[in-house]
């Protein structure tokens, strides 16, 4: 190779990966995206989905893939709305994203989302929590809430009777120090229920003074925690290995809990539980609106929601209760969160996750 | 005809200095893109105020670096990563220098097996290998078991799992072999005779060990405190998973700051001072090390 041609190949090379490595931003939409002009028709193409792992199982989504055929569903996973939307905002290029409504300005700060039109939903009139805070940014609709659940004390029945935990304070009984865990994927969860533990009466809107004593109950009862979970893997086998007796955690964690042979029960806190609801939205970068509209549309059906009722979940279509195993169907319905507490994005947020660090950190 | 020789040199010397560059124009340009220009996307990430402070477009500002540094809770963070990572590497210097020694001039024929080992032990997926010290740390796990069916202690010992010594074990084991091999490497450069002569004039193990045996494999300790000590202070898998409420370092400072807080202006501007911080340290090290025997 003469030096002349080395150095082409090498600009060549040097334009080539400068270009690549300035791609990633978004190049979206902010306008509603138009729902499919024959709602009926198979989706084509291929279909990027980012959500949970538990949002986008093959018991889910198999059905869907069935009936459309020529459509290539591309799944990815992540652990948190702060991670995809880090991610998306990095660059990931996805057609829908799973949104929860505490978290939706990770998205919306970054105009990750693209309006969706209800009317692309041919259940949408039936879905409970699509008026909840979150849902719209102003009159548009960011998201379709898909599922709930509530946020409430899970115990191992051979290493605590039934009746003795009855309340979040129960976390901070020094009868069980060192066999408690604390979910910590993110800050929100924590911070709530140890307000609430106070005698908070609004833990999603605490004062900085509030702010600052749960922070400080939280480090003085440090002790009290074996663990931090992140994850549900990761509580499950703290259960399972016998490192904690009680958690906080949901109906649909317990479930999984018991299916590894520990006797998890799940109870709902006097204080009341909290509550959280996600759902599907739309990219502002989608290219396959269409099969996006179906997709959502499939799991906002009656059929989808009883899949995710077997699982442990509140469904968001009323009407899926009488399909779920009858065993779920009190779980399931979304009737049994009415008096939870709402899990909704705290204005400043930031401070929470400070409050949380400042935890972590002593 | 010595006008018309001049050209003729000058295209000559002017071939000789250009055709190595060109050579080296394709790796340089692969290095300048892969490696170069993230930390320079990076480094301007750090230096954006950021969607979260309201900033539109690049505004240039140092504020997430001050924010970064004069925040009390990362410098507390930062004390309790060098507690680990330190402890964490001395452990490592002390097991793998026996090791390294023994590999080096008494395995034999099992010197091959052995260093092959360490790379396999290696290859093995880094959460496997965190929840397999979480099945020997914990309650149940088969120390505590261990030590109760034998009669030492009545009750499980706690503090062996979610706790610093927790993350202290397992990321000491976790680079064993990055710091092993440049050891090694480094004995396998010494001449057997040294320490002959070194008993020959009367001295003991531990002298021809501090006088002999370390000044010689001191440029391996220094290549292996660059491979592991370094990326001992980014690691948040670890204590994220065996720290329970006590082992949170900066890795998880910065995994918060982008994760969880969607920060990634301060979470770049974080990392960009650990990287400075790092090679603050490396050269500190070279220094210390005298890597120029390397040279000799």
């Amino acid at each position: 190779m003469s030096p002349a041609r080395a150095l082409g190949l090498t600009g060549v090379l040097v334009a080539g990966i400068v270009s690549l490595t300035g791609c990633g931003g978004s190049t979206g939409t902010d306008s509603v995206a138009p729902p499919p002009a024959d709602p009926d028709a198979a989706a084509t193409g291929t279909l990027s989905v980012f959500a949970y792992q538990d949002s986008i199982t093959d018991e889910l989504l198999d059905p869907f893939r069935e009936a459309n055929p020529d459509l290539d569903l591309k799944t990815a996973g992540f652990g948190s709305n702060d991670e995809a939307a880090a991610k998306m905002a990095g660059g990931f290029r996805a057609d829908v994203v799973e949104a929860c409504l505490d978290e939706m300005s990770a998205f919306t700060d970054r105009g990750l989302l693209r309006p969706i039109d209800p009317a692309g939903i041919e259940d949408w009139d039936d879905l409970v929590f699509r008026d909840a805070e979150g849902v719209r940014d102003g009159s548009e609709v960011l998201v379709v809430p898909l599922s709930a659940g509530p946020q409430g004390l899970i115990y191992d029945a051979d290493e605590i009777r039934p009746g003795e935990i009855d309340s979040f304070a129960d976390l901070f009984d020094p009868a069980y120090a060192g066999r408690v865990a604390l979910e910590a994927d993110y800050a929100l969860p924590a911070i709530a229920e140890t307000a609430l533990t106070l005698g908070i009466e609004d833990p999603m809107n605490l004062t900085p003074d509030q702010l600052d004593e749960v922070t400080q109950k939280l480090i003085d009862n440090r002790e009290q925690f074996r663990s931090l979970w992140r994850s549900d893997a990761d509580v499950v086998n703290l259960f399972r290995s016998g490192e904690i007796a009680l958690a906080d955690g949901g109906p649909g964690l317990t479930e999984r809990i018991r299916d590894t042979g520990v006797d998890a029960r799940w109870v709902a806190p006097e204080e009341r539980p909290l509550s959280w609801v996600c759902g599907f939205a739309i990219t502002s970068d989608a290219e396959n609106t269409d099969a996006a509209y179906e997709l959502i549309d499939w799991l906002a059906s009656p059929e989808a929601q009883a899949i995710r009722a077997d699982d442990g979940y509140v469904v968001t279509n009323p009407k899926a209760v009488p399909l779920a195993d009858p065993a779920a169907r009190k779980t399931a319905d979304p009737k049994s969160i009415a008096d939870a507490i709402p899990e909704t994005e705290p204005p400043d947020y930031q401070e929470w996750v400070r409050a949380f660090r400042e935890f972590q950190a002593q | 005809m010595e006008a018309a020789s001049i050209p003729v040199r000058r295209s000559s010397r002017a071939k000789r200095l250009v055709q190595p560059l060109a050579f080296l124009g394709t790796p340089t340009a692969l290095l300048l893109a892969f490696f170069l220009a993230p930390m320079l996307v990076m480094l301007g990430v750090a230096l954006d105020r950021g969607l979260l402070d309201g900033g539109t477009g690049f505004n240039l500002t140092l504020t997430n670096f001050t924010d970064v540094i004069s925040d009390p809770l990362n410098r507390k963070v930062a004390l309790t990563t060098f507690e680990i990572a330190t402890a964490a590497m001395l452990v490592q210097l002390i097991v793998a220098v026996p090791l390294a020694y023994v590999i080096a001039f008494k395995a034999g024929r099992w010197q091959v097996p052995i260093l092959l080992f360490l790379v396999l032990a290696d290859e093995l997926n880094p959460m496997v290998r965190i929840y397999a010290w979480r099945m020997l740390l914990g309650r149940e796990g088969l120390i505590n078991e261990g030590l109760m069916s034998i009669g030492i202690i009545s009750q499980p010992i706690d503090a062996l799992l979610f706790s610093q010594f927790a993350v202290t074990v397992v990321l000491s084991t976790s680079y064993l072999t990055y710091t092993v091999i440049p050891i090694y490497g480094a004995m396998k450069a010494i001449d057997g005779n040294v320490f002959e002569a070194a008993r020959d004039l009367g001295a003991g193990w531990w002298t021809t060990t501090r006088r002999v045996l370390l000044p010689l494999i001191a440029p391996g300790i220094f290549i292996s405190l660059l491979l592991v000590y370094v990326p001992l202070f980014t690691d948040f898998a670890s204590p994220a998973l065996v720290g329970g409420t006590s082992g949170y370092m900066l890795g998880n400072v910065v995994n918060d700051y982008v994760l969880e807080a969607g920060d990634l202006n301060r979470g770049a501007a974080m990392s960009i001072i650990m990287l400075v911080l790092s090679a603050l340290f490396a050269l500190v090290a070279y220094r210390l090390a005298r890597i120029n025997r390397l040279e000799s």
